[in-house]
């Protein structure tokens, strides 16, 4: 079902304006971090409420890899990793990668019985991700990267490799409920599932039904008009703790944007634009740069935030927009 | 015979016991047996699981040693990322059964559902009725057995390992992106694009053979053909000298 939208829907709120007729005295500080409430009763906390979806690991060197997981993870954005796509056997350095995000693909690819031990949150990861060609295929350098631990491995991949875009071993959306159930049996990790924009009306009540307790929604353009769809259909589920709504966008968000996307619903957004610049740049201090660009980013949203006087991120809602 | 060399059989039930207590005996109960004389526990003990109703994501993440003998149904989801437990399922199971299995074996006396084997990297895996659609799709490496028919899509996404397929399978049977191979007895409805149906050469009845009766599955080596990606069975053809003219000679 295409969705129809505005082309700013964005531009047409602004982060609203103290009140004039009044002294309101501003929060010290807005924190930022977050949490993800359970359906099992536990929550997880996280330090900011950016993630890393999508990051290339397979197109740069593996010890540069660690170091900028580490990094971020340092920064307090949860980076999705496999432990193949770091190539971390060793527990000790393992958790220094912490807070990790898996994606648990359609076909398994990459994933390990040790990704079930660490990860923060385990990524049902029903959307495909197109190559640089369009295709749905995993790069023969992230193929080689998962097999580089496999004791049968003949030869190296040259080709790229079709990804499925729809678990094997499902027969329909509603096998989701038992698939979310083993995940849950084998992991402590919170449980998301993340899809397309598109698919939010079909895959949203099969989400609400499996209990999950997040979900990722990638969009390509403006994002307004499907965090407040999904979070309306969110709220309607009258959970005792609100599902988390974690946003991958198409573009890097403005900081003024972040806060607009956290008022109207969303708890989590993507900043895989500005981490995949990093990787690819070269620096003479990595947690340095990482821990500038993060910090700049962070600052000012928690200014944004701040001019709010709202004393945590979560606590901004639509009312502190104002449309223009 | 196994009760002789194993004159303990446990019993332990899905109904009464729970998750945490389940795994926790049974990683007892092999450490104990791991403690016997090498002739007493080197098979594994046995381990009779009472009350399987059809239960979702049961028997996961076990890397103990032991013989499992499920008396019932299972549901979605068994011996998922199992490492060293040799199973046997006396009903039929769901979908998913062995999803990511890294060793040990699998044997399931009934019929299986969707990706029966999904994702597995060693071990064996074994049907003796049929099985439903995307058998041993994404599969990795190791062996699975299916005595009966299986559905569409065998072996989708699979980058190794081998499929033994006793009776008829669906439409576009294979993977032409991997190194998989598959021998069927049946009638096939349609390959994968990519693949092709090449002779049964003479290591591969051996292994087949071997395969079969590890599997406990009756039947001739002969009677399977073989299927393979067509560039793997260009590359057979062209090499100069092939099984039965060595270069040595």
């Amino acid at each position: 079902m295409e969705i129809t939208r505005s082309p700013n829907r964005l531009d047409q709120y602004r982060v609203r304006l103290p009140a004039c007729d009044q002294f309101v005295r501003s929060c010290v500080d807005t924190k930022l971090d977050t949490s993800v409430h359970l359906a099992t009763g536990k929550s997880i906390e996280f330090p900011s409420p950016f993630f890393w979806f999508d990051p290339p690991w397979h197109l740069v060197p593996i010890d540069k890899c660690r170091i900028f997981a580490r990094a971020f993870a340092a920064s307090g954005i949860v980076v999705s990793s496999l432990h193949r796509d770091l190539a971390a056997d060793d527990e000790n350095e393992t958790a220094s990668f912490l807070p990790r995000l898996a994606p648990h693909r359609c076909d398994r690819a990459g994933w390990t019985f040790r990704d079930f031990e660490s990860a923060s949150v385990i990524d049902l990861r029903l959307v495909p991700i197109r190559d640089e060609f369009g295709h749905f295929a995993y790069h023969p350098a992230q193929l080689n990267r998962w097999r580089n631990f496999e004791e049968d491995r003949s030869h190296d991949a040259v080709n790229a490799t079709d990804a499925m875009t729809f678990p094997p071993d499902w027969k329909n959306v509603d096998n989701m409920c038992s698939k979310v159930g083993q995940l849950r049996r084998l992991s402590d990790a919170a449980i998301f599932v993340s899809i397309d924009e598109a698919h939010v009306s079909l895959m949203l009540p099969a989400a609400k039904t499996a209990n999950v307790d997040g979900v990722i929604i990638r969009v390509d353009g403006d994002p307004l008009e499907t965090i407040v769809q999904a979070k309306q259909q969110i709220d309607s589920w009258k959970r005792p703790s609100s599902t988390a709504l974690w946003v991958v966008t198409g573009e890097q968000l403005s900081p003024e944007d972040c806060v607009k996307c956290f008022a109207m619903g969303a708890s989590g957004l993507s900043v895989d634009l500005i981490c995949n610049d990093l990787l690819f740049q070269n620096h003479l201090r990595l947690e340095a740069a990482v821990n500038q660009v993060v910090g700049e980013l962070a600052d000012s949203v928690r200014g944004y935030a701040n001019s709010c006087n709202v004393a945590r991120i979560t606590d901004l809602r639509p009312e502190h927009l104002s449309f223009v | 015979m196994n009760s002789a060399a194993n004159p303990v059989v446990h019993r332990l039930s899905l109904a009464q016991l729970s998750e945490t207590e389940l795994y926790e005996r049974l990683a007892a109960i092999a450490a104990a047996s791991e403690s016997l004389p090498l002739s007493a526990g080197s098979i594994g003990p046995l381990v009779e699981i009472d009350d399987a109703v059809g239960q979702d994501a049961v028997l996961m993440g076990i890397m103990s040693s032991v013989r499992l003998h499920v008396k019932g149904p299972l549901g979605n989801y068994p011996f998922s990322y199992n490492v060293g437990a040799d199973a046997r399922i006396e009903g039929d199971v769901c979908n998913g059964v062995g999803e990511g299995l890294r060793g040990g074996s699998v044997r399931v006396r009934g019929n299986a559902g969707l990706g029966f084997g999904v994702a597995m990297r060693s071990g064996t895996l074994a049907v003796y009725g049929t099985a439903g659609d995307r058998v041993a799709a994404g599969m990795v490496g190791g062996e699975v057995f299916a005595r009966g028919n299986v559905g569409a899509d065998v072996g989708v996404g699979a980058r190794g390992g081998m499929i033994v397929i006793g009776g008829d399978a669906g439409p576009r049977l294979g993977e032409p992106q991997g190194e998989l191979i598959i021998f069927i007895r049946g009638k096939v409805q349609s390959l994968a694009t990519g693949m092709c149906e090449a002779p049964l050469r003479k290591r591969d009845e051996l292994r087949l053979g071997l395969l079969l009766i590890n599997a406990s599955i009756r039947g001739d080596a002969k009677d399977f053909r073989r299927i393979v990606p067509e560039v793997v069975l260009e590359q057979e053809r062209a090499r100069k000298h092939g099984e039965v003219d060595p270069s040595w000679r």
